[in-house]
C-alpha cells in the first residue's frame, strides 16, 4: 500500500481557526482519505498534543513532518510519499491524466518508509508465496 | 452487418449527462445520428467551448475551417428532431474543459485554491482539466472578443436559441464555491490594483485594511466585481440571445473528490448525498465529470429521475413549472430558508442554528436553502404555501417591505430577530399597532411572537438566547416551533441507508379528489435488503407505483410495505387530501 501526503505552511489568519505552522493538508491512499483517528493517534503519540483544525498538524518544520510520516509508515505498514504544495503544483503542470499525476507524484516526492516493516513484509510475503506453492 | 462495436449511449463522451451535448467531441457528420439515437426528448443543452473556436484567442472559427464549429448547423439538426437548443457559456473556469475552457495561448497562470494548490478536476475518462486564472487581463480581453464574435455570428446566421451564462462551482462545507475563486499571482496582482483604486477613490476618508476578515470581505467583493464584468461582457456580446446566468454545481469537482477519483476510491454514495444537497440549495447539478463506473445503478436512476426534462426546462426558462404545473413533478419543499446576501454566508447559518438538522430529521430533503440571496416577493412566492425563514441580519429596507407584502398577501413568514436592526424592530411594532394586529407571545426556550392576518402568519423568534446552547437544545426549540405548523406530511419510518426524494404536482382533472399528488422515490444504494412499512394515514392514498427496479411492494390500503433489494429503487404516487 502507498500513502500520498501534501504539506504546506499556513500563515497567521490564512484559514479560520488554524494557528501558523506546517500542516499536511491532504493525505490519502488507495482506499481514499486516511482515517482521521489513525492520523490523530500517530500525531498524539509523536508530539503529545492534539491535532488542530481540519488538517494534520501543526508541525514546527519539515523534519517533524518526516518524523510523523515515518511513524505513520510503521503504523499503516506502507510507504508514504511526501510532497510540498509547490512541488505538487509542478507535478500537476507536467501531468495530463490522473494516472500520470500519481506517477509524477512518486517521482518527485520524498519517500518515507519504515524499512524494518517493509523487509519483514517481504519476508512474510516470500513465506506465504512458498507456502501457497 | 456493422463492423464496429456499438458504443452504449450512456457512456458516449458526447452525452455527459443531463441532456448536455459536447459538439466538439464528435464529427459534425455524426451529430444527427447521435442525437437521433438519444432517448432524451427535452432541450439539447450545448455548452460553448471557447478554446475550440479559438486556439489563440485572436482568430475565431465559426464554420470557416472546421465543420464541428458550425453552430448554425447544429441548431438546425436539433430543430429538425423537434427539439430545442439551449447554449451555455461559462463565465468562470469550466471544470469540464481542458484549461478550464481558456484557449491554450491565454492559459498562463494556474488558478490556485486557498491553500495555494493548483485547481484541477478530473474528467470522466481520467483526463486532468487544469483550471487557469480568469483574473489575467488578457483572459478577460480574449473572452470579450470571443463573446462579441459569437454574438455577431449568431446574428448573421439568424441563430435564435437561448444562451445562459453559467457560474461553475462545487459545494464546499455546504456552500457554493465558485471556480472563479482564486489565490494565484494573477489574482493577487489584480486585487492589489483593486485596493489601490479603492484607496484613491476614497481619498477623503482613510482607507485601510486592518484585519484578515476585512481583507477577505474585500477579496470577495473583488471576485464578485470580476464575475459581473464577465457576465456583463457576455450579456452585451450576446444581447439578442441572452437569458440570464445560473450557478452550476459539479459533482466530483471538490479537491477531496479529486484525490479520491485519482485512486478510484470514490463511490456513488458520495455523490448521491452531494446531489441531494445541491438540489435543495437550488443550484443546478451537473454529473458531467463523473465516470461511467460511478454513474450507474442507483445514482444513474437518481440523476435521470431527479434532473429530468421538466427540471431542466423549469430551471432554464421556467416554462414547464409556470405553464404546466398540473402534470410535471417538482421538488417538494415545506420550508424556504434564506441566508446571506452574498457568498460565503456569514454566520450563524440556519445549519449552525440547528434549524436545518431539525428539519432534515423529520422532513429529509423537503426544503430549499437560498444561500446568498435576498428574500424578494414574486408571484410564485405569493402562491407558495411554504414557510419562508429569514434571518434578522439579512433584513434591509427592501427585504422588510417584501416580508410585509408576503405576510399581507396571506404568506407564511418566520423572522429571526437575532441581529435584526432596531429600526426594523420599531417598524414592526408600528405596523402591528397601525393595523390593530394581535401579537401572541409565548416562550419555549426562546421568545416567539405569533401574528395572524387572514391566512397569513408572521412568526418572529429571538434566537440570541439559543446561540450559546448545545445543538440538541437548539434543535428541541425548532422542533417545538415546527410542530405548531399545519403541514400535511407523511411521516416515514427510519430509513437508514435509503435515499429518499419527495416531489409534488397539482392534481389533474381525473384526480379531482386530491389537492395534489406527491411522488415518493426510494433508492437503496447499499448491498443489503432494506424493508420498510409506510403507514398512509388519513390524508394519503396510494395511486400508482412507477419505476420499479429490484423491489417487492405490497399495499393494504392503510399501509405500503416495501422491500428494496440491493441497488433497488421505486417511486410511489400518493394522492393528498385534507
Amino acid at each position: 500500500m502507498e500513502c500520498f501526503a501534501i504539506y504546506t505552511y499556513l500563515h497567521e489568519g490564512q484559514l479560520n481557526g488554524v494557528s501558523p505552522g506546517y500542516y499536511i493538508i491532504h493525505i490519502f491512499d488507495d482506499r481514499g482519505y486516511c482515517d482521521r483517528e489513525v492520523l490523530e493517534e500517530v500525531y498524539v503519540e509523536s508530539f503529545h498534543s492534539d491535532l488542530e483544525g481540519q488538517f494534520v498538524g501543526p508541525f514546527d518544520g519539515v523534519s517533524h513532518i518526516r518524523d510523523f510520516c515515518f511513524r505513520l509508515s510503521t503504523s499503516l505498514k506502507s510507504k508514504v510519499f511526501l510532497i510540498s504544495v509547490e512541488d505538487y503544483n509542478q507535478v500537476l503542470e507536467k501531468s495530463s491524466e490522473s494516472s500520470d499525476l500519481l506517477d509524477e507524484f512518486r517521482t518527485s516526492a520524498q519517500e518515507v518508509e519504515d524499512l524494518d516493516i517493509s523487509s519483514s513484509q517481504r519476508i512474510w510475503s516470500k513465506f506465504t508465496r512458498s507456502f501457497l506453492k | 452487418m456493422s463492423l464496429t462495436t456499438p458504443v452504449p449511449r450512456d457512456f458516449d463522451a458526447v452525452f455527459p449527462g443531463e441532456n448536455w451535448f459536447y459538439y466538439w467531441k464528435t464529427s459534425s457528420s455524426l451529430w444527427r445520428t447521435k442525437l437521433e439515437a438519444s432517448p432524451e426528448t427535452g432541450p439539447v443543452i450545448v455548452p460553448l467551448n471557447w478554446s475550440f473556436h479559438s486556439e489563440t484567442g485572436e482568430r475565431y472559427d465559426f464554420a470557416q475551417n472546421r465543420p464541428e464549429t458550425n453552430l448554425k448547423r447544429l441548431t438546425e439538426v436539433v430543430e429538425s428532431l423537434g427539439r430545442k437548443t439551449i447554449f451555455l457559456i461559462p463565465l468562470t473556469p469550466a471544470p469540464f474543459l481542458a484549461n478550464g475552457g481558456i484557449p491554450h495561448l491565454l492559459a498562463r497562470t494556474m488558478s490556485l485554491d486557498e491553500l495555494k494548490m493548483g485547481r484541477v478536476t478530473i474528467g470522466p475518462k481520467g483526463q486532468l482539466n487544469k483550471l487557469y486564472s480568469f483574473y489575467d487581463p488578457r483572459v478577460f480581453q480574449g473572452f470579450t472578443k470571443f463573446v462579441h464574435h459569437l454574438g455577431d455570428y449568431f446574428t448573421k446566421e439568424g441563430i435564435s436559441s437561448d444562451v445562459y451564462g453559467i457560474e461553475c462551482g462545487h459545494l464546499a462545507r455546504g456552500q457554493f464555491e465558485s471556480m472563479l475563486k482564486d489565490h494565484s499571482k494573477a489574482f493577487d496582482q489584480a486585487f492589489s490594483r483593486f485596493l489601490k483604486t479603492k484607496s484613491e477613490n476614497s481619498r477623503t476618508e482613510s482607507f485601510e485594511v486592518n484585519s484578515v476578515s476585512e481583507e477577505r470581505a474585500l477579496a470577495l467583493e473583488f471576485q464578485q466585481n470580476i464575475y459581473n464584468l464577465y457576465e456583463d461582457a457576455a450579456q452585451e456580446g450576446l444581447a439578442g440571445n441572452w437569458e440570464g446566468a445560473y450557478k452550476l454545481c459539479f459533482l466530483g469537482a471538490s479537491p477531496s473528490h479529486v484525490f479520491e477519483r485519482i485512486q478510484s476510491s470514490d463511490t456513488a454514495r458520495d455523490y448521491s448525498s452531494n446531489l441531494f444537497s445541491i438540489m435543495c440549495r437550488d443550484y443546478i447539478p451537473s454529473s458531467s465529470l463523473l465516470p461511467a463506473r460511478i454513474k450507474k445503478g442507483v445514482l444513474k436512476k437518481q440523476l435521470e429521475e431527479m434532473i429530468d426534462q421538466s427540471y431542466v426546462e423549469g430551471r432554464l426558462g421556467g416554462a414547464v413549472f409556470e405553464d404546466d404545473l398540473s402534470t410535471k413533478f417538482r421538488p417538494l419543499s415545506f420550508f424556504e430558508f434564506y441566508e446571506g446576501k452574498s457568498h460565503p454566508v456569514e454566520g450563524p447559518t440556519w445549519e449552525e442554528s440547528g434549524l436545518i438538522p431539525t428539519v432534515y430529521k423529520r422532513f429529509l430533503w423537503s426544503f430549499k436553502l437560498h444561500q446568498g440571496q435576498k428574500f424578494r416577493w414574486t408571484e410564485d412566492i405569493g402562491l407558495s404555501e411554504s414557510y419562508f425563514f429569514i434571518r434578522g441580519q439579512d433584513v434591509d429596507d427592501e427585504v422588510f417591505t417584501h416580508i410585509l407584502k408576503h405576510f399581507m398577501g396571506g404568506g407564511l413568514i418566520v423572522l429571526d430577530r437575532y441581529k435584526l436592526d432596531k429600526k426594523f424592530e420599531q417598524k414592526l411594532e408600528t405596523f402591528f399597532l397601525e393595523n390593530g394586529l394581535n401579537v401572541e407571545k409565548v416562550n419555549i426556550g426562546a421568545p416567539i411572537h405569533y401574528i395572524a392576518l387572514g391566512p397569513g402568519r408572521l412568526i418572529t423568534v429571538e434566537t440570541s438566547i439559543l446561540v450559546e446552547r448545545p445543538i440538541q437544545k437548539r434543535m428541541e426549540f425548532w422542533d417545538q416551533l415546527i410542530k405548531t405548523f399545519d403541514l400535511l406530511y407523511l411521516e416515514l419510518p427510519e430509513t437508514q441507508g435509503v435515499d429518499v426524494a419527495w416531489r409534488t404536482r397539482g392534481s389533474s382533472p381525473s384526480e379531482l379528489n386530491f389537492q395534489e399528488v406527491r411522488r415518493l422515490s426510494l433508492y437503496n444504494p447499499s448491498s443489503y435488503r432494506k424493508k420498510m412499512k409506510i403507514p398512509l394515514g388519513k390524508h394519503f392514498a396510494l395511486t400508482r407505483v412507477v419505476n420499479e427496479s429490484q423491489v417487492k411492494i405490497h399495499s393494504t390500503g392503510q399501509e405500503v410495505e416495501i422491500e428494496l433489494l440491493p441497488e433497488g429503487s421505486v417511486s410511489i404516487d400518493l394522492g393528498v387530501f385534507s
